[in-house]
């Protein structure tokens, strides 16, 4: 990407993930090992590149500026302690011993489809309070 | 075929290795990983990085860090994450971020970060 990245248009971006999360299949998965997570499609596609949205996320975009999976870093360690909805649906919906444990769509459907909803209102809140201006 | 994907020095002397195992499984997360050429930036920032922080939510890993170029007065990194052990380090992970996490929140162990 080497134009300046808009606010209108970051705002655009992450407000339109909701959509694209459903047409893509996005999977919430958490890298215990890494700390981070994960809401993208099983694999985020070739060419994608990280930018930092607000302090708590980042998200990778693909080329002509279409979110292609969102990464929170520090999720144990920082995000769940200051966004306390999050804490006991993580432990309902991640429930394997896996090292990066991918939340299983036939499993705890209902649970995975809360998480969701409220990880993508979370997404579009915080834009409004702290986005990191490019 | 060879289980490193990367076998080399820190700048510090120690042995670092990111097996092919571990990058396989985190390359689903992080595209960058399947760039051929990533391997080689992964490689001269462990060798040589421009800072070097601890890790804000392991003690025992640290996070290696090089600028790489700017878009728009944002730099964009190769970030890697460390394990430290007693007579190796091992990859967690690596990618590009246009931030760093840990400025201003953890301690810096090597370098500047003067931006």
């Amino acid at each position: 990407m080497n134009k300046i990245l808009q606010k209108k248009q970051i705002i655009e971006a992450v407000k339109n993930i909701p959509i694209i999360a459903e047409k893509e299949q996005w999977v919430i998965t958490l890298d215990k090992e890494e700390g981070s997570l994960f809401y993208s499609p099983k694999t985020i596609p070739n060419n994608s590149s990280l930018h930092q949205i607000t302090d708590e996320y980042s998200v990778y975009f693909d080329k002509k500026f279409r979110p292609k999976g969102v990464m929170i870093e520090c999720y144990g360690q920082n995000f769940i302690k200051h966004h306390k909805s999050f804490q006991k649906l993580s432990l309902e919906v991640f429930q394997s011993n896996k090292k990066i444990d991918v939340a299983d769509s036939k499993k705890n459907k209902d649970k995975q489809s809360i998480f969701k909803a409220l990880l993508e209102s979370t997404l579009i809140k915080e834009i409004g309070m702290g986005m990191i201006v490019f | 075929m060879s289980n490193y994907y990367i076998k080399t020095k820190n700048i510090f002397g120690v042995n670092v290795i990111f097996t092919e195992k571990q990058r396989e499984e985190k390359m689903l997360k992080h595209p960058e990983l399947r760039q051929e050429s990533f391997a080689d930036r992964i490689k001269k920032t462990i060798e040589n990085p421009d800072f070097i922080y601890q890790d804000l939510s392991d003690k025992r890993r640290s996070v290696y860090y090089s600028r790489e170029y700017a878009i728009d007065s944002k730099i964009v990194y190769t970030k890697i994450i460390l394990k430290n052990g007693n007579k190796e380090c091992f990859v967690i992970t690596a990618y590009r971020p246009d931030y760093v996490k840990e400025r201003s929140k953890t301690k810096l162990l090597y370098g500047k970060d003067n931006e």
